[in-house]
């Protein structure tokens, strides 16, 4: 079981030369990620989504102060142990495409991270993750710039399978997709989730979202609002408990399509 | 009214990515564009924005050639906003590059005054993208592209957004052009649907 406790982070950052100012980007955030599940964190951008992503395997900048508890399998999570798992037990597949290495071929880098992860054959697992995926023969061996923005996705979803992580955070996967790449990247989290592992699934993108999830955890202004079964998003939101939980659900364009009057929206801000 | 007609595009020689397209959009219409990620959508867009040049055809407003200098009046909105402007520029500088908004409009597109200080990196996707797309609304302009703009956003700032557009779009008639994935977005916004298939235009129920 991976555990946040009543996270908050704070970013110092200069204000002109001398004045120092923090600014909270997390003030209560609280979830659990058990074996075998899928559970998707959604909310808007800025919320601090991909803040959290980053406090789970110790990947912060510099310039923030945390508070709050990590724990994993009963075990405080901190930071030498977040070291020690972090691309062997603790996977992160990252937003930006930035994170892949411009000089390597992809397949090359798919095999560093089942490497990484301990793979007895690092590149037939990474071929096997990648095949997975769609991604066989010449689109394998390409460079990152000669990715589409959908096959960067997948490669970066191939390295975190690859490693075999036991549990692995998901952010943003699907962005940039097309419907049917988005339904075999989701898909595949999924089959992940199926085999074991524990899968965090960071998205704005509820409506996809709720295909594949067991919870979701709804998140705003850097506070985790309420989990709920997937569900509980149904009909008009009875079933959920916070009135942005069921604003965001009746925002759906297949919904209400309604942004909350401007008066619910100060209640809810 | 805005036509294409006929148009053919592509990047490599020999290969067409749009072939022999023709399309209309009227003032005050929407209309949805759908169809497979490379199939095209993203170029026939640029092109009636004129970031593209066809090959062959030719594009036309009420009749006449679309300037070359100046204010285009069919504007691009792209799905990446950080992709869309100066990282250099605070956003005061970037939304009025080409025009003012005033403090009402600002307020209606739910741009907060204290962002006009900062620079693009220190807003959020979605906030950003609202700067970008109202920095696009200049006086002169009459036709949007509007290419995946919500795609990045959550559903309440997504359905906020397009409400702000839909608002600003039916007081001035804009035409729209709405390039996305989402079925269930499109049946909402759009009288009209195209889908994009090996380079040509089919209707999409």
């Amino acid at each position: 079981m991976l555990e946040i406790r009543q996270l908050a982070l704070d970013f110092l950052r200069y204000r002109g030369l001398w004045r120092r100012e923090t600014v909270t980007c997390l003030r209560d955030v609280s979830l659990t990620l058990a074996r075998g599940e899928l559970h998707a964190v959604v909310g808007a951008s800025g919320a601090g989504k991909s803040l959290m992503a980053q406090a789970l395997i110790g990947l912060l900048p510099g310039n923030t102060r945390r508070r709050g508890e990590l724990w994993l399998d009963g075990e405080p999570l901190d930071a030498a142990r977040q070291a020690a798992l972090r691309g062997k037990r603790l996977a992160l597949i990252p937003q930006s495409l930035a994170a892949l290495d411009p000089l390597v071929r992809s397949h090359r880098q798919v095999a560093w991270a089942a490497q990484r992860g301990g793979a007895a054959a690092p590149r037939a697992a990474a071929e096997r993750a990648m095949a997975q995926l769609g991604l066989v023969g010449d689109s394998a061996r390409r460079y990152p710039h000669q990715l589409s923005g959908g096959m960067a996705r997948r490669v970066l979803l191939a390295m975190a399978t690859a490693g075999n992580a036991e549990w692995l955070i998901a952010d943003e996967p699907s962005v940039g997709l097309d419907p049917q790449q988005r339904d075999g990247v989701l898909d595949q989290l999924r089959r992940v989730a199926d085999t074991g592992k524990g899968v965090l699934l960071i998205t704005h993108d509820l409506r996809h979202a709720l295909r594949v999830a067991d919870r979701v955890t709804v998140f705003h202004a850097g506070t985790t609002l309420e989990t709920a079964p997937a569900t509980a998003f149904h009909g008009r939101g009875e079933a959920l408990a916070s009135d942005y939980a069921r604003a965001l659900w009746r925002a759906l364009p297949d919904n209400d399509f309604a942004r909350p009057a401007a008066r619910e929206a100060t209640q809810l801000a | 009214m805005l036509e294409a007609c006929d148009v053919t595009v592509g990047y490599r020689r020999g290969e067409s990515v749009l072939r022999g397209i023709s399309l209309q959009l009227a003032a005050g219409e929407w209309l949805g564009l759908s169809g497979a990620s490379g199939s095209g959508k993203s170029t026939l867009g640029r092109v009636l924005a004129g970031h593209l040049a066809p090959r062959r055809g030719s594009l036309r407003l009420d009749g006449t050639a679309l300037p070359r200098r100046g204010l285009h009046p069919v504007q691009w909105l792209p799905q990446v906003p950080e992709l869309a402007v100066n990282p250099r520029w605070r956003i005061g500088r970037v939304l009025n590059e080409a025009w003012s908004p005033s403090a009402a409009q600002r307020r209606r597109f739910g741009i907060d005054d204290a962002w006009l200080e900062r620079y693009p990196h220190e807003l959020s996707g979605g906030e950003l993208q609202r700067v970008v797309v109202l920095r696009g609304l200049a006086p002169g302009v009459r036709y949007l592209i509007a290419d995946e703009i919500t795609s990045m956003l959550d559903a309440i700032t997504q359905a906020a957004l397009w409400q702000a557009l839909g608002e600003e779009a039916q007081a001035r008639r804009l035409g729209v052009l709405v390039i996305g994935h989402d079925p269930a977005l499109l049946q909402r916004l759009c009288q009209h649907r195209v889908r994009l298939e090996q380079g040509q235009l089919f209707a999409s129920s």
